[in-house]
């Protein structure tokens, strides 16, 4: 009975720690996915206008002896992710512009720029705790307040689009190494955050890892898989033009 | 896995610092050694060096381009005096252009970069109390600088090869002002995690020896050393009004006790006569564009006790100004049902460990409807609402055209479902400001949101 008993407890104890140890690597894997609103999935929030935040992006060389900064590249990589999802999006039939456009609003460029700051300071203070539960987004937990009505362009826009990328870059001497012993890769990971331009809350969040090609190439790392996120989340007419092209 | 290895980025970096061996006090040595025997001066440049040095130029152009940089002529005209006070007969260092900057970022710190550019953050300009004690952060600052402790703690961990993965470490969540989000971010930009560093804070030893060079540059400067060791009980106090998730480079890096010590028995030693503090009121006028802008930061990064602290002192030092008088308004409806200072139980151990949780596990939302489930927490919320109210008003009484006074007591009375006064607000600020504002629009959807529901209530 007791050797029953402490086999019971072992396989119980075995068991347990599979579970939690898949379930904790799961959570953490480098997978694409994304999470939004109903409202949005269903179409009944239709998305004809984009108005783009400016974008950020890091990216780092990793050579033998520690990381480089790669700020020009970095600078560069940020438009480039930026014209590679507005691209996507106006496949989609959806409008784009610029947050920091002053339109017809009269107002000038620092005025603009500060209200921009106040909301990407908002946005800082939510990024982390929507990372952690994105799950959140779909339960509408999540909001910037209506101040995001400040920025002109959303007069005439359904949505905000956040766009972030942080990457990293081997040199060939460490990609050798790694391919030997281990250690850092190419990497790189494409956060999309979609805000209602009225409201200011947040209706979809998209993170995309890439595929094999080279990061620097925006469309070949990330545009696949990106497209059919937005399919997905059914953005524009994203899903209608996936069907059509049969996938 | 990510955050995993973000842990494990966090802990060397930390680990690598607390690793140093503690300095041994040392008489401090006066500032004109080091204009001719000071490192600065010997410095040998390498390959590496230039290009950390462009890297900072970078993140300088970042900030700029993303508007975290304040300018205001006067606060700019304040700081560059007490910053060239303070590098007195310095030489001109290779390769350094001293600036001084003021980033739009609420948590309380300052740092600097390899190519001279010191970042004083809005949060600490509004905690500060007078000339003095600025003039002893400077200090400390541009000692950094001087001794190129950015070149040389940037070569120090280029030969321990630490391997991390940077993506991890900028995507982390670090939650924080946005500039320091982007300054942490930025550690994927900035050649083997400089920025951590600088931002962060360096080494102990590197620290302690800015704090003697900062109190010896301020004190030849003629400000009184005392000020600092008070800024450094500052730093300590403030820690206990606001839970902050990652403890910046003024708050335990090296032991702020220690460090305030070591300020004393330096000021008793060399505190000459005449030596000058800066009276109180003087600093705030000076600096008064930097805490309106943290007051804003604080609301919009949910530290409502550090904007109701800044604006109560803006009110007492300016009693007629409107501005203040609604920032404080402003304030105390972000409180919502958060007492002013924190309770005795939140500064127990568990009450640390709840605050933790509220900030990282909650919105600030669910934290609001958590705390309004209590009866202490409804007559908070009511308090505070009563405090926005009178401040709202006193504004529109000092000056009857202020236009936001009417805005912000209509976002008061549209949260007290009083959609009728909420209602006549809004239109009355929408008849006051002018055609170009930024927020005619959301303002009139507040306005035709708050008709219909006010239609919708029961007579």
């Amino acid at each position: 009975m007791n050797l029953r008993w402490r086999m019971f407890q072992a396989f119980a104890t075995a068991i347990f720690v599979c579970i939690s140890a898949s379930t904790a690597f799961s959570l953490n894997l480098p997978i694409t996915s994304f999470w939004a609103q109903r409202k949005v999935t269903s179409g009944k929030f239709p998305i004809h206008s984009a108005c783009m935040m400016p974008p950020q992006a890091h990216l780092a060389r990793i050579g033998m002896k520690g990381a480089e900064g790669m700020s020009k590249e970095s600078e560069a990589w940020a438009a480039t992710l930026e014209d590679m999802v507005e691209s996507h999006l106006k496949s989609d039939g959806i409008a784009i512009n610029s947050a920091i456009n002053p339109l017809s609003s009269g107002a000038s460029n620092d005025e603009i720029l500060s209200v921009a700051s106040q909301i990407q300071q908002k946005f800082a203070s939510v990024l982390p705790l929507m990372r952690r539960k994105p799950g959140g987004i779909e339960k509408s937990a999540y909001t910037l307040g209506d101040q995001v009505g400040m920025l002109p362009c959303s007069e005439n826009s359904d949505i905000l689009v956040f766009v972030q990328g942080v990457g990293q870059v081997v040199t060939e001497g460490r990609a050798a190494t790694t391919l030997l012993f281990g250690g850092p890769d190419e990497d790189a990971v494409l956060f999309i955050t979609i805000v209602d331009a009225k409201t200011g809350e947040i209706i979809g969040f998209i993170q995309v890892y890439p595929g094999d090609a080279s990061l620097l190439n925006a469309e070949d790392a990330f545009g696949q898989k990106l497209y059919q996120q937005f399919a997905d989340m059914n953005i524009g007419s994203a899903r209608k033009n996936a069907k059509a092209q049969g996938h | 896995m990510s955050r995993t290895f973000a842990a494990i980025f966090i802990f060397v970096i930390l680990g690598h610092s607390e690793a140093q061996q503690p300095s041994v006090p040392s008489q401090p040595a006066p500032i004109s050694v080091h204009a001719s025997e000071g490192p600065g001066a010997r410095f040998q440049f390498t390959k590496v060096d230039d290009n950390l040095r462009a890297e900072a130029d970078a993140v300088d152009a970042q900030y700029e381009k993303r508007g975290l940089v304040l300018h205001d002529p006067d606060l700019q005209a304040f700081i560059d005096t007490v910053g060239n006070r303070v590098l007195g007969d310095r030489p001109v260092l290779d390769k350094v252009t001293y600036r001084f900057l003021v980033l739009r970022d609420p948590t309380v710190n300052a740092f600097a970069m390899p190519n001279g550019s010191v970042y004083i953050t809005t949060g600490l300009f509004a905690l500060l109390e007078n000339e003095a004690q600025l003039a002893g952060v400077l200090g400390h600052e541009t000692a950094h600088i001087y001794e190129r402790h950015p070149y040389l703690e940037n070569r120090s961990i280029r030969k321990k090869t630490v391997a991390t993965e940077i993506i991890a470490a900028a995507a982390a969540c670090v939650p924080g002002g946005y500039a320091t989000w982007l300054a942490t971010a930025a550690a994927a930009n900035v050649s083997t995690l400089l920025m951590v560093e600088s931002v962060y804070g360096y080494s102990r030893e590197m620290e302690s020896q800015a704090d003697r060079d900062g109190l010896a540059a301020m004190t030849v400067a003629g400000y009184d050393p005392h000020a600092m060791a008070v800024a450094f009980e500052l730093f300590d106090q403030d820690r206990t009004l606001e839970y902050e998730p990652r403890p910046t480079l003024y708050h335990d890096h090296p032991d702020l006790t220690k460090r305030r010590g070591d300020a004393v028995a330096f000021a008793d030693a060399h505190t000459p006569a005449n030596a000058r503090i800066g009276v109180r009121t003087d600093y705030v006028h000076a600096v008064a564009p930097a805490i309106v802008s943290n007051i804003n930061a604080d609301i919009e990064s949910r530290r409502p006790r550090s904007a109701v602290a800044c604006a109560t002192r803006l009110v007492d030092a300016f009693p007629g100004d409107p501005q203040h008088q609604v920032l404080l308004g402003d304030s105390y409806l972000a409180l919502g049902a958060k007492t002013t200072v924190p309770t005795p139980d939140e500064l127990t151990s568990d009450g640390e460990g709840k605050q933790r949780k509220q900030v990282l596990k909650m919105t600030e939302q669910e934290e609001q409807k958590a705390l309004l489930k209590t009866p202490e927490g409804q007559a908070t919320l009511k308090e505070n609402q009563t405090k926005a109210e009178r401040a709202f008003l006193a504004a529109i009484e000092s000056n009857p055209q202020y236009a936001l006074a009417y805005r912000d007591l209509g976002f008061l009375y549209q949260d007290e479902s009083r959609f009728a006064d909420a209602a006549t607000n809004y239109t009355h600020y929408l008849q006051l400001v002018a055609d170009t504002s930024l927020d005619r629009l959301r303002i009139a959807r507040r306005l035709a949101e708050v008709e219909k529901l006010q239609a919708a209530q029961p007579h």
